[in-house]
């Protein structure tokens, strides 16, 4: 995405981001689909992957220096004291314990976005993944999920990515999110690994 | 429901020219108590500016509940009633309305208290001349959530249908809906999905529709869809600003997807916390 992208892209608050199953990766692809944006803040959902590991990638991608904060979900079954020690300075942390709890985590999303926008703040949101989600909850809920969260990304003229894998879903469920979603984005395993210039 | 209620349901919901009209229909009530009497008095003061109707019995209540209600608002102190019955007959019947649990601190026992915990989406405390206002406005604001849950589960609808006539088609014609143009490019922008209905033309490869063989019917299913689509988008924004929650989440994700039912929660029979009363 660039500056000088259409008017329907810069005026996106939400976009599918279809892209391979990112495990270690997630950061990386998370720098990729932002390209040259640079907003002042940066949030990463992560449920199957870790906030260590997507911030691993993320450092290893991009060459800007935005604030982030981590909402790692059911993170506190599996980190440890160490894990949090590892995510870094600088970088704020958000726990939810249960993946199916949509809406807890829709509420800490949300009031994460809230403090960035009353501290003026620009936020871009990552969700890793939708995938994961619908292992635990329905397509109509997640369906409900990303649409009440493209609402309040909107309300704080964010932009939100919901990263699905399109080898991991059938074309009926990729087209329904893309429906509640402005528009979709389509990132191979190379383009995502690309070295930043 | 066959295909052709449904579509009468749609056009009466989702006119073409109107999308207000949503927000101008009025908003249906249930009110059930024990007491007859008082029970009319409650019903009475909304009824000017709510469709109402009454219930003096468990049996009455559930058999007052519809697609149409939008609020329920019930004294726990009802004739056999039990809070785990009513949630489980919304959950049954796949009823989005809102529960507001009437409240009255001079009388709340225990068991009232234990129902208050397990099954309102708000607590409303009974109106009396000084508090006539809050009462209302404390309906109100329960039926503003409820049509906004609503609405959003029927653009889950419509959106699933349009998915699924979507996929048929690319399917038709061989489609497989891939982004063929390169990598990082949009593959189907919600404008480009309006502009593809309405003139034919499948964006994916700038091709007549009707030269792929797509089937006249479906297309024109198709195009209706995304009418309603865009008409409940735009209904939904316009809600938005409206609804009076702490948040939005609260109101249309069932808060124990995946877990038990909250009234399963022993925990939940302890709380008698006299704090709890606010909405």
């Amino acid at each position: 995405m660039t500056d000088d992208s259409d008017a329907a892209a810069d005026q996106a608050a939400t976009v599918l981001l279809l892209a391979p199953e990112a495990g270690s990766t997630a950061g990386v692809l998370s720098a990729a689909a932002l390209d040259d944006d640079r907003p002042d803040r940066v949030v990463a959902v992560t449920v199957t992957g870790t906030a260590e590991r997507w911030l691993d990638g993320w450092n290893r991608r991009t060459q800007s220096d935005p604030a982030v904060t981590c909402v790692d979900v059911d993170g506190a079954t599996r980190s440890t004291a160490s894990e949090s020690d590892r995510v870094g300075p600088g970088v704020e942390r958000e726990h939810v314990a249960d993946p199916a709890a949509l809406e807890e985590l829709g509420r800490t999303v949300s009031d994460v976005l809230q403090r960035a926008d009353d501290e003026g703040e620009s936020v871009a949101l990552f969700v890793h993944t939708l995938d994961d989600l619908l292992a635990h909850v329905d397509e109509a809920t997640a369906f409900k999920f990303v649409y009440t969260l493209g609402e309040v990304v909107r309300r704080v003229d964010g932009i939100a990515y919901f990263h699905l894998d399109p080898d991991g879903r059938d074309r009926e469920t990729i087209e329904n999110v893309s429906i509640v979603c402005d528009r979709t984005v389509e990132i191979d395993r190379f383009e995502a690994n690309r070295s930043p210039e | 429901m066959d295909e052709i209620e449904r579509r009468r349901r749609d056009d009466a919901l989702y006119p073409a020219a109107d999308t207000g009209a949503m927000a101008a229909a009025r908003y249906l009530v249930v009110v059930g108590g024990a007491d007859a009497s008082t029970t009319d008095v409650l019903a009475d003061a909304l009824r000017d500016e709510f469709a109402v109707r009454t219930a003096y019995s468990e049996a009455g209540l559930f058999a007052s509940l519809d697609d149409d209600v939008d609020v329920v608002l019930v004294d726990p102190r009802l004739p056999d009633f039990d809070a785990s019955r009513l949630s489980a007959c919304l959950r049954e019947r796949d009823l989005d309305c809102q529960v507001g649990v009437v409240t009255d601190d001079r009388a709340e026992t225990v068991t009232d208290a234990r129902h208050r915990a397990a099954l309102a989406d708000a607590f409303v405390a009974t109106p009396s001349e000084d508090t006539d206002g809050a009462w209302r406005n404390a309906v109100s604001r329960l039926a503003a959530r409820a049509r906004y849950r609503k609405r959003l589960e029927e653009y889950y609808r419509i959106a699933d249908e349009y998915a699924t006539l979507v996929v048929d088609a690319e399917s038709t014609t061989g489609d497989d809906g891939a982004d063929e143009d390169g990598e990082g490019e949009p593959a189907e922008s919600q404008t480009d999905r309006a502009d593809a209905d309405a003139t034919g033309q499948d964006p994916a490869d700038g091709e007549p529709a009707n030269e792929q063989s797509v089937d006249e019917d479906a297309a024109v299913e198709r195009e209706r869809l995304a009418d309603s689509l865009d008409r409940l988008q735009a209904a939904l924004a316009d809600a938005y600003d409206d609804l009076d929650a702490d948040s939005l989440f609260d109101v249309v994700i069932d808060p124990w997807q995946g877990a038990p039912p909250p009234w399963r929660d022993s925990a939940a029979s302890e709380n008698t916390d006299p704090d709890d009363e606010s909405p």
